[in-house]
Order: C-alpha cells, then sequence, then structure tokens
C-alpha cells in the first residue's frame, strides 16, 4: 500500500467516522408531543384534540378528515360549549353517556371487533367517553335552542312524502310506507334540518365574529 | 311511542355539523370495513399511551432560550415518576395558557436516564402598556385616537389586536375627514417588565372637503331653507361634529315648525382620491306636522312642552305621549285636583304643504276632566305596631301645606308612600305585611277637604333562628359578621340577605378575590331552635321598634309580633386570592418616580384590595399634576393570582396661562364724609400664568397679576404639597404686593413675603406654622386725619411675624354649611428685634356651628374673638391719639370689622374706633357674635333654589381688649350749649360700645357657594363726633368749620358670593 493510498484511507476512514463521532456526542432526540393547533379568544386548541377526534371519526366513519377540517370543527364546538356554559346547559347524565357509548359499540358487529378497531385506532375507553359526553351536550344544547323555532307543516311532511321518500322507494323497486307510517320520520328529520341550518347559519355569523388564531400548518396532516 | 321515535332522531343532524361524525347510533360496521384504517392516518395501538407509555422523570417550564421558569403556585397535572399520559400533557399545557402569562406553549420530550424528561417550552407574554399616538391632526383629539384602538391597559399583547385597533382608529379619521392619512404602529416591547408600548404614527394629510352636497328633499321647505340650516356646501372641509350640526340644525328646525319626527341624514359617498374630496348625500324628511289642543285645563305652550317629553326627545310615540299624560295629571293632582283624569287622541289628516304636495298633520288632543279640587289637609299612619309612627312618618314623602313648605300630593306619591312602607316591613321580616290607602274626601264635613289614611296590617315577623357561614377559608367569620345584619335573633328578609351579600362580597373583591360568589339558604328552624333565639325568642328589636317592660319585643297593643324562625346559612366560595406580585410604573415623562410611588397605596406582596386601587387614584389625582391616572392588573383574565400591577399616568400640560378682565364695583366708605358711602368702579384685568410640576416633585410655581383702579395686586406662589416626602405636609412661599384702597382713611400698598408649612394631621384637623415678612407704606392720608397723627402713619409698617393656625373643620359643606362646626385659632408674634416696626402678640379664635332643623331649615351661629397685645418698647392706642412718637401697632395690623362677611350693620370695615375727623382707625381687640336661621323659599319660576335668612350680628372692634363691653352705647358726645360746634365732652371717638344688628338676607345656591344679598339695619347706631363741611369741598374736614354729631347709615346693603361664616 502506498503512503497516498494508506493516507487516502485514513481521511476516508476519518471523514466517514466523523458523522459517527458527532452523533454519539451529540444530545438525545427531541420530539414535540403536543403543541397549540389554534388560539380562540382567550383559549387554546391542542393538536392532541385534532388527534383525537381524528381518532374518533376513524373509529365511528371509518375514516378521517385532515387536520384543517377537523380544526375547524373543533373551533365550531368551542362555540357552542361556549355558548351551553354561558348558558349554564346541563351536562348529560352518566346513564346517557354510557347508553351513547353503548349505541357506538353496537354500531360494530361484535365487541370483539370493537375493542380491535379501538386497539388500533388507539383510543382508550375514557377518551371514547369523553367524546360521546361532548357529542350529547353539544347535540343537546343546539337541539334545545333551535328546535323550537324549527317550524315544520303538515304540507310540508307530505311534500317530503311525495317528492322524496315515495320517488326513492320506486326507485329501488320496493312499496313506499304509508304517509301515516313515516309521518313521525319524515316530521323529525325536517326539523333536524331545520335546526342543522339555523345551527349552521349560526355558526357562520358567531365564526365572523371570534378572533381565532391558527398555527396548524396547511394541508393534510 | 311516536315521540320516543322522533326523540331517537334528535340531536343527529348536529353531530355531523360538529363532529364529522355522520351518526354515532348509525350501524357503522359496513363503514369500518369499507375504510379500513391505515396505519399512516392514525396512531396505532403501540402508540396508545396505555402501552409502553415511558416514565416521566423531569416536567420542566422553559422559555424559547432555555431558561427554567417556575411553576405555578398549583402546581403541574404531569407528574414525575409515573408513566406518560398525553391527556395529562395536554392538561398541563391547557393550565399554562389560561396562566395568561404565555402567548405559546408546545409539550417537549426528551430522553432521559430511567425514562423521558418534559419540557413545556413556553413563549413569555407581553402586554400592553403605554398606547401614545403621535403626529395627528384634530380632530379627532389625542384622546379620541387612542379610545378608538379600544386597547386597555394590560391586555394581552396580540399582533390582531393591534391590527383591529388600527382599522378602528382608520374608520375614526375618516368620520373626520382624514381620509388621506396613514396610520402606523410601532411596537416598543420591554421584556424585563413584559410590557409593549405601542406607538401610533400618524400622518394627518390635509383634511378632505365635501365635493357636493345632494340634497333629498322630502319636506314642504325649500331646498335652500334647507341647506341654509345645514350650513356645510362644497369645499368645506370634513368633521363629524360640523356635519352633526348641520344636522341637528335642520332637525331642530322641522322641530320648530311642528315637525316632531323630523329626520336629517348624511350618507358620505365615494372618496375621491385624487382630489380629496367626498360628496355628501342629504336626506331629510318631515314627518307629519304634530299639533298639540288641550280641551278641560289651560297650559301655556312652555309647560305643554316640559309635560310632554315629545319636545325634548324629538319624536313622537305612545311611551311619550303616556308619560305627558302622568306627568299632566300628576302636575293637576299637585295643584289638588286629585280627582283629574286625563286621556289623550290622535288624528291624522292630510294637509296642503307649501309646495303644492300633501302632506299630514298629526293632532294630539289632551282631554281632561279636572273634577273638583281638594286640599290635603293630613295623613295619618295607622294599624302600625312595630315601627312607632315617627319612624313611619320619615317614610313619607307627601307634605301637608305648612309655612314656607308647599304641598306635595298626587296619587302617584301616595302609591309611591304606601309601597315605601311596606317595603320597610318586608325588609324587617313581615313577609305578609300590607299597607292600603284611604282616601276621605270632604273630611269632616268641609268640601275640598282631603285627608289620607295609610293603613298597616304588619303580620308576623320572620326571624333568623342562626346564622351559618360556608366556604371562609381566608377571611375570619367575626370579620365577616362585623358586616352581616342576618344574625341569630334579628328579622329576616330577601332585602337584608341581599344586603348581608353585597357587604361580604365588598369585602371579599376589596380582599383581593374577584371571583367570591355568594348563596344563601334559608330553613324553617325546628322547635330547639325557636329555644335557643335570644330572650327564649324574641327578635333583638331595632331601634326603632316598640319594645315591653321586661325588655322583650313587644307590640303596642302588648301582644307578640314574633312568628316562624329561619336556619340562614350563607354558603361563600371564596375563590383565589390575587395578589400583587410587582408595581410597575409608566407614562410619567418630568414627574420623579418616587412622587408616583409614594401615591400608590397598592403594596406589593399584598393582597391586590379595589379600595387601595381607589386610593392610589385619588392621591395621585389629588397631586394635580396628572390628566389621567389608570391602574390596572397586568394579566387581568390569566388564572395566575400573582400579578403585575400597572400604574400609567399621563401628565397635565406643564404651563397654564389665563388671562381675562371684568369691571369691579365695590362700595366703600366716603373719603370725604365718614358718614356716608360711596360706590367706586374700575376695570379690572387679570393674568395669571402657572408652572405646574416645577421640579418633578408635584409642585408648582405660579405668579398672578389683578389690576385695577380700586386694587393693584401681583402674587407669586410656590407650593409643594408633600413636603419631606409626607402627604400631609404642604410648604408654601409667598410673595405679594398690593396695592388698595379699601379703607378710606389711607391709601396702603403692601409688600408681604411669607412662608407656610400646613401639617394635615387628621382628616379634620390642621395645622399651620409661616413666618410673615410685610412692608405697608401709608399713603393718601385723609385730610381728616389730624396733622399731629400724619407722620405716625405715613412711617412705612414693618411686620416681621412668626404665627402658628389650628383649624378644625367638621362642616359638611365648607362652601355652605348646615352640619357640623368650624373652629380655628391663630396666634402670632411681631417684635422690633426680628424687625418688626412694633412688638406685639396677635390671639384670633373663631367657633362657628351648623345646625339643621328639619325640612331644610337650618340655624348657624359664630363668635370671633380676636386680641392684640403689644408689649416692651410699643404702646396700646390711645384717644386722643399720642402726639409724641411712640410705637403702636401699625394701622393695618389692627383689627377692623364691617361687612357682608363681618357686622352686617357697617360698611366695609367701618366698625369700631375712629380718630378725630370720624373716620374708623382700627382696635386692638375684635368681638363678634353672628345668628342665623336660614329657610327654604318656593318662588315662581325660580322654585327652591333661593333661600332666606333672618341674621343677628353682634359686636365690635374696641380700641384695646381691655375696653370691651357690652354696654349698647358709648358715651354721647356733648357739645358746648354757646357753642355747638365745638365739642366739650366725650369728643374721642373711641366708640367702644356693643353693637346689635338685625337684617334679612336672601340667599341663591351656587356650587361654589350662595349668592348672598343680605340687608343689615344697626339697631344702636351710636353718636360721634365729625368734622362740619359743606358738601363738596374736601379741603374743610380739618375741622376749621367746627364738629358735629353725626351717626351711621341706618341701613346697609351687601352682595356677596359665599357664606358669611
Amino acid at each position: 500500500m502506498s503512503r497516498a493510498h494508506t493516507f487516502g484511507v485514513v481521511i476516508a476512514v476519518f471523514v466517514l467516522g466523523l458523522p459517527a463521532y458527532v452523533n454519539s456526542g451529540s444530545p438525545p432526540a427531541q420530539e414535540v408531543i403536543d403543541r397549540i393547533a389554534a388560539r380562540v379568544e382567550n383559549d387554546i386548541i391542542l393538536l392532541s384534540d385534532i388527534r383525537a377526534l381524528g381518532r374518533y371519526q376513524q373509529l365511528v366513519e371509518g375514516k378521517a378528515e385532515n387536520d384543517q377540517q377537523i380544526l375547524d370543527r373543533l373551533i365550531d364546538q368551542w362555540i357552542v360549549r361556549n355558548e351551553a356554559d354561558t348558558a349554564q346547559f346541563p351536562h348529560p347524565s352518566d346513564a346517557d353517556i354510557a347508553a351513547g357509548v353503548e349505541r357506538v359499540q353496537k354500531s360494530f358487529t361484535s365487541a370483539g371487533e370493537f375493542a380491535t378497531r379501538k386497539q388500533q385506532i388507539g383510543l382508550t375507553d375514557a377518551e371514547i367517553k369523553t367524546m360521546v359526553a361532548a357529542q350529547l351536550y353539544l347535540g343537546n344544547y343546539l337541539d334545545s335552542r333551535f328546535r323550537p323555532s324549527a317550524k315544520v307543516e303538515s304540507k310540508d311532511v307530505q311534500e317530503f312524502y311525495e317528492k322524496a321518500v315515495v320517488p326513492r322507494a320506486q326507485e329501488r323497486g320496493q312499496t313506499a310506507p304509508s304517509l301515516d307510517t313515516a309521518r313521525d320520520y319524515i316530521h323529525e328529520a325536517l326539523i333536524q334540518r331545520s335546526i342543522n341550518e339555523q345551527a349552521d347559519r349560526w355558526l357562520d355569523e358567531s365564526r365572523g365574529r371570534l378572533r381565532v388564531e391558527k398555527f396548524l400548518e396547511a394541508g393534510p396532516k | 311511542m311516536k315521540a320516543s321515535r322522533g326523540n331517537g332522531l334528535r340531536g343527529i343532524a348536529v353531530l355531523a355539523l360538529l363532529l364529522g361524525v355522520a351518526c354515532a347510533s348509525a350501524p357503522s360496521q359496513t363503514v369500518a370495513a369499507a375504510h379500513p384504517a391505515t396505519q399512516a392516518d392514525v396512531p396505532t395501538a403501540q402508540n396508545s399511551p396505555q402501552n409502553h407509555a415511558p416514565t416521566v422523570v423531569a416536567v420542566r417550564i422553559v422559555n424559547e432560550s432555555g431558561k427554567v421558569l417556575p411553576e405555578p403556585p398549583g402546581g403541574l397535572p404531569l407528574q414525575v415518576d409515573k408513566p406518560l399520559d398525553r391527556a395529562q400533557v395536554a392538561e398541563t399545557l391547557r393550565l399554562l395558557f389560561r396562566t395568561g402569562d404565555y402567548a405559546d406553549v408546545r409539550a417537549v420530550e426528551s430522553p432521559a436516564d430511567g425514562g423521558v424528561r418534559i419540557d413545556c417550552v413556553v413563549r413569555e407574554q407581553l402586554f400592553f402598556n403605554r398606547v401614545v399616538v403621535q403626529g395627528l391632526t384634530s380632530p379627532p383629539s389625542d384622546a379620541s385616537a387612542v379610545a378608538a384602538l379600544q386597547i386597555s391597559l394590560g391586555q394581552p399583547y396580540r399582533k390582531d389586536v393591534v391590527d383591529e385597533g388600527l382599522d378602528r382608529l382608520r374608520d375614526a379619521l375618516h368620520d373626520e375627514g382624514l381620509y388621506a392619512s396613514q396610520v402606523s404602529a410601532e411596537m416598543i416591547p420591554h421584556q424585563d417588565t413584559r410590557q409593549m408600548d405601542l406607538i401610533i404614527h400618524v400622518i394627518s394629510g390635509p383634511r378632505s372637503r365635501v365635493s357636493e352636497v345632494r340634497l333629498k328633499n322630502g319636506t314642504e321647505y325649500a331646498d335652500a331653507d334647507i341647506l341654509r340650516g345645514f350650513r356645510i356646501k362644497a369645499k368645506t372641509t370634513i368633521t363629524s361634529a360640523r356635519i352633526q350640526r348641520g344636522t341637528e340644525r335642520i332637525r331642530k328646525f322641522l322641530v320648530k315648525k311642528g315637525h316632531l319626527n323630523a329626520r336629517a341624514v348624511v350618507r358620505r359617498g365615494e372618496y375621491d382620491a385624487a382630489k380629496n374630496t367626498v360628496p355628501l348625500e342629504l336626506d331629510v324628511t318631515e314627518g307629519p306636522r304634530v299639533k298639540f289642543v288641550v280641551t278641560g285645563a289651560k297650559f301655556s305652550g312652555g309647560e305643554m312642552k316640559r309635560l310632554v317629553p315629545v319636545y325634548q326627545e324629538g319624536a313622537v310615540d305612545a311611551d311619550l305621549l303616556e308619560e305627558g299624560k302622568r306627568n299632566i295629571r300628576e302636575r293637576l293632582e299637585r295643584e289638588g285636583y286629585f280627582d283629574a283624569s286625563v286621556d289623550y287622541t290622535t288624528i291624522t289628516h292630510e294637509t296642503e304643504q307649501k309646495r303644492g304636495a300633501k302632506g299630514a298633520e298629526e293632532v294630539i288632543t289632551y282631554k281632561i276632566e279636572r273634577g273638583d279640587r281638594h286640599r290635603l289637609i293630613g295623613f295619618e299612619i295607622s294599624g302600625n305596631r312595630y315601627f312607632n309612627t315617627e319612624v313611619l312618618r320619615n317614610r313619607v314623602q307627601v307634605v301637608v301645606k305648612a309655612f314656607g313648605v308647599r304641598e306635595r300630593f298626587s296619587r302617584r306619591l301616595v302609591e309611591a308612600d304606601r309601597d315605601a312602607l311596606q317595603n320597610l316591613y318586608l325588609a324587617n321580616g313581615f313577609q305578609q305585611a300590607k299597607v292600603d290607602t284611604q282616601f276621605l274626601d270632604n273630611y269632616r264635613g268641609k268640601e275640598g277637604d282631603l285627608f289620607v289614611k295609610f293603613v298597616v296590617d304588619e303580620g308576623k315577623q320572620t326571624r333568623v333562628a342562626s346564622l351559618k357561614l360556608e366556604g371562609v377559608h381566608t377571611l375570619t367569620e367575626d370579620y365577616l359578621l362585623g358586616v352581616t345584619g342576618s344574625t341569630a335573633g334579628q328579622p329576616y328578609s330577601e332585602f337584608l340577605v341581599a344586603t348581608d351579600r353585597d357587604n361580604i362580597l365588598a369585602i371579599y373583591y376589596n380582599e383581593g378575590f374577584p371571583d367570591a360568589r355568594f348563596t344563601a339558604t334559608a330553613e324553617p328552624a325546628h322547635a330547639e331552635a325557636q329555644a335557643a333565639t335570644p330572650e327564649n325568642g324574641g327578635a333583638t328589636p331595632g331601634a326603632n321598634a316598640a319594645v315591653g317592660k321586661n325588655g322583650k319585643p313587644k307590640n303596642g297593643d302588648g301582644s307578640d309580633f314574633r312568628g316562624d324562625l329561619v336556619q340562614l346559612t350563607y354558603h361563600i366560595d371564596e375563590g383565589r386570592q390575587r395578589r400583587v406580585r410587582n408595581i410597575l410604573i409608566a407614562g410619567y415623562e418630568h414627574t420623579r418616580p418616587g412622587v408616583i410611588r409614594r401615591g400608590i397605596s397598592v403594596k406589593k406582596d399584598a393582597p391586590l384590595r379595589e379600595g387601595d386601587v381607589v386610593d392610589s387614584q385619588r392621591k395621585l389625582y389629588n397631586l394635580g399634576i396628572f390628566n389621567r391616572v389608570t391602574i390596572e392588573p397586568q394579566n387581568p383574565t390569566g388564572t395566575d393570582t400573582n400579578k403585575d400591577v400597572v400604574v400609567l399616568v399621563e401628565e397635565a400640560k406643564r404651563y397654564t396661562i389665563a388671562y381675562g378682565g371684568g369691571f369691579e364695583v365695590q362700595r366703600l366708605a366716603s373719603s370725604n364724609d365718614p358718614t356716608t358711602s360711596e360706590v367706586q368702579a374700575a376695570v379690572r384685568g387679570i393674568f395669571e400664568i402657572s408652572k405646574l410640576n416645577l421640579t418633578g416633585r408635584a409642585d408648582s410655581l405660579s405668579l398672578k397679576l389683578r389690576a385695577s383702579s380700586i386694587e393693584d395686586r401681583a402674587l407669586l406662589v410656590y407650593s409643594d404639597p408633600n413636603t419631606f416626602a409626607k402627604p400631609q405636609f404642604t410648604f408654601q412661599a409667598t410673595a405679594y404686593t398690593e396695592k388698595t384702597q379699601d379703607i378710606n382713611t389711607f391709601t396702603q400698598t403692601r409688600y408681604e413675603g411669607s412662608v407656610q408649612l400646613t401639617d394635615q394631621v387628621t382628616r379634620l384637623t390642621t395645622l399651620a406654622y409661616r413666618y410673615t415678612f410685610r412692608k405697608v407704606l401709608v399713603s393718601n392720608l385723609n385730610s381728616t386725619v389730624s396733622p399731629e397723627e400724619i407722620p405716625l402713619f405715613e412711617q412705612p409698617t414693618l411686620v416681621s411675624q412668626f404665627g402658628v393656625t389650628w383649624a378644625r373643620d367638621r362642616r359638611d359643606n365648607p362652601a355652605d354649611a348646615t352640619k357640623g362646626s368650624f373652629n380655628s385659632a391663630d396666634f402670632g408674634i411681631a417684635d422690633t428685634g426680628i424687625g418688626s416696626s412694633a412688638s406685639f402678640l396677635r390671639f384670633f379664635f373663631q367657633n362657628s356651628t351648623y345646625h339643621p332643623i328639619a325640612r331644610k331649615f337650618s340655624f348657624a351661629r359664630a363668635v370671633r374673638i380676636g386680641i392684640l397685645e403689644p408689649y416692651r418698647d410699643s404702646v396700646s392706642l390711645t384717644f386722643p391719639a399720642q402726639t409724641t412718637p411712640v410705637r403702636v401697632i401699625p394701622l393695618p395690623e389692627r383689627f377692623f370689622a364691617g361687612g357682608g362677611t363681618s357686622l352686617r350693620g357697617f360698611a366695609l370695615n367701618q366698625a369700631g374706633p375712629r380718630d378725630s375727623a370720624g373716620f374708623p382707625i382700627g382696635g386692638q381687640a375684635l368681638l363678634e357674635f353672628h345668628q342665623e336661621l336660614r329657610f327654604p323659599m318656593r318662588l315662581p319660576f325660580i322654585g327652591t333654589a333661593l333661600g332666606g335668612a333672618l341674621f343677628y350680628d353682634g359686636g365690635n372692634v374696641y380700641s384695646r381688649v381691655s375696653r370691651v363691653t357690652f354696654r349698647s352705647s358709648p358715651p354721647k358726645p356733648i357739645f358746648d350749649p354757646a357753642n355747638p360746634k365745638s365739642c366739650l365732652f366725650n369728643c374721642t371717638n373711641e366708640l367702644n360700645y356693643f353693637s346689635h344688628t338685625v337684617g334679612i338676607g336672601f340667599r341663591y345656591s351656587t356650587p361654589v357657594g350662595p349668592i348672598r344679598i343680605d340687608l343689615g339695619f344697626p339697631i344702636n347706631r351710636p353718636q360721634f363726633v365729625a368734622p362740619i363741611c359743606p358738601n363738596g369741598d374736601p379741603s374743610c374736614l380739618d375741622g376749621q368749620n367746627g364738629f358735629k354729631a353725626t351717626r351711621l347709615p341706618g341701613f346697609q346693603i351687601f352682595f356677596n358670593l359665599g357664606s358669611t361664616f
């Protein structure tokens, strides 16, 4: 081995070994495990909140929205929760929450399936309970707030029956249920639609008045 | 069943809205199969916090530069030596953010020996401090511009808050026509105090002008009339005030024409940047012409405008017309038409307008039926047992006509009185109490006489069996019970509980518990509690309650009013106490920070007390050098209970210049006739310049000049209100020169310098220590002064005097007292050894007391005693005056009396001894007594603003203290019967006697004291000797024509501002 070759090997070893040496002396890796995703008035929404709702969506819907969409929903939730808290709206009882959790569980083929999905997704029972409790609290508040002004006339029910239910049954080759049988369902569905529309309008207005700062990078997570 | 089906659907729709979950109850096994989770999308079971969570070995709060910060007082949810729980991490971040101390937080996990270390990396929050606007051309003023920003002291700094504030400021500038203005913000952070100063730079640019006024005239009046009222035309510069004045003028013009619903609105058009102009669209509508018709009674137009408030409000609506109806009825009832009924109708019909168009007229007719006139001759309260009648009568507003008091009576007043009596009972635990009213018309057969009866049905009194306080941790129960009225044995009522709540919460708020909450529960007491109450069940009677002989509460008829007992519990949620971490001072430029610090009652590490904040503001404002003092806690909404308190001051302008002029009239005694007076008038000029905060110690220097032909004065004053850094001390140095003619024997020119230290010993008591050096030159000596005396008087008078004054002021209103007392004593010593031209002691004492009597009557009295005593090389005055040179107390230092604030039987300074020519020369002793009965008056147009007074003044100025006498008249001068112009005996004019004056006065109340007119009638006018002098011949006053006996005028009139004593 020539001196030049030996020198080259030494240099190569030194150069190649340097990163390893540097690495061996560097501080251990740090990881941001949670942070503020948005500031809403004097409150915050954390990245972990987004992840938690995402997991819940994954459990119930099989897929989750992207972070920006989930953040927008959390901001809407904040608006409703803030109003409900101000109005001292009653929180759901433990029994209601338990019934809600049971409904989620029953939506799966078996308890085993439910447990497997939970574990796969990384949701704990406590997190599911928290989500269900929030669902009930916020849903009940919006319902109580907007239901009184959701008016559905008999003719609306009939019109919906004639224009939506009957044609759809015919498309599927089924016999449409009688109007009397379907009346209550249609009535409630129309009320829900009205509540939804009112809540949507109200949230739109509220968002405009709100001081929100988002710190989440744009695009999907 | 149907309902339950419906309910089952409830809330489903909104869930999609909020959670992105279509329906929690919908079966989703198929969904789950269709959308299998991917490892990339969600955390796996391996990521789950329950599995393989590392142990937390350390938790720190660090700022972005790595400095470790202290934990909040309550600690953090994230715990050491436990597995890492993401929920706790989130809770920790939330907690840190809610403290308000941090603008951003994130949790960073680092591997560490035995587990992980969690660092909560924070960015510290800054808070708004000083907000200054620079470069603005008013209007808007700087203060308005700062207000438009809506940024509060101590509020957390956020960029978007500044941006929003700038947008609002731009709008405010546009309103004022500054469309071309440019606004920018400069932020100056102070990391050490976590404050952010905000400097707003404004380039105002030229104010925009009106390009044109487009009138939309919806009235019957010509465009020119409307535009004339608007007074804004093309090229007029735009300000909001100008536009508002313009529209208001148009509206008033139309209201005056009877269009009470008239409206004038300005809409601004598109701004033309090239021309810097804005078009204005003026939209004017007149509405119907309103006409009032009154039937059944007569009211003047002005009175109708007062009674029916449509003119004041500039609108016609049912509420205002109803209010007018009530006012008219009450007005008639007050005149005795107690049965009056009032109603109104409105009819609108079309009319022809001036310009041919159709208009409308609204005729509002008030139909009045007055009925018979009544006279309230009395009222009676019956059925009361717990409260005595006098207590209840004091609650009644109805007034029966009496001397100097006008009747106050209407249905509304009687109803209000009934409610007041009933509320008094309810507040004292008589929950079933009822008060009824009865009107006895044609009382005792006399037509029109009306008698009102208030009939009380008390019922039983509910009382407190026991009071329990719950949730009191920081303060002591004894402390709170000190402000609690609803203790065992006391009456129970919601009113009293509400009072207790207010008192208790006020204590908590003042002790730094802004979140303190109070709830009260009352439950019926058991039988044992009944037995345990004071006096075996007896309520501790109120001060006004009737008490039986055995000390137990009894009704007037001997029956027991005790009813149910309740157990009362006050639940208190104290919340967390705010404490002061630091006190930050800002905004000063010339003031020494120590001066501000001394004025701050808020103490570091102490609770943040609201009372201390208010007291600090009061003390700082009292320095007189600040326009605004704002004291706010930094981070007001954060949960961190340790607050930095910011004291932001805005210094006032340091230089004040005032000038003015006026016309001065004084009624002086005549210079050539000792018995008459003459009015002297002069134009007066005033100039004042002051420099506040001269050396930054809240001290001031001011020069005041006043000039007229009667009086010239120059005054230079240095004042330091915080001498020795003690707020109770005030030092004042004065240099003063004055030339005055208010004593008609001579004209005096006075040069004076004095220093005084005032010690406000207590709120009521003041001590003042002073040294005065005074030089008085006498000139223009009246020719009546005997020639021998002239050299004495013309010598310059030097007074070098030390003095001390004590004053104790307990008056309710020093400008016009009705209650309390005022005492003062002054002692001075002047000595030839320290430069005085005579050696003498001076003592002056005043005592005034004020006694209210029922219904605005009051009695006031005062006594003044003054003694001058020469000593060593100085001698007392002699009559006749000594002709050899002796040291006597100089003329200007002697006591004088007479005038509007002294003895009102004499013109200004005309009481007491006189010289041989009959002119007053003052004395060495003063004695004054004043008594005044002040009473209300009610006159047309003036109402009750005018009051009256009957007064008596007694006393005089005496030649020396040993000559003080209560004799009503001095010895009469006796003239030679053979030569009536020659006085033989008692010719010295020493005039030692006690004068008596009675009089009547009128008082018109003003905020700075009453304007007074006093008419004084001296009862015992003595005779004295004066030279005989033909009218208009001043040269004869030396007595060359002989002497005569004369008297002072028998009537005096005074106009004054301020009270007599």
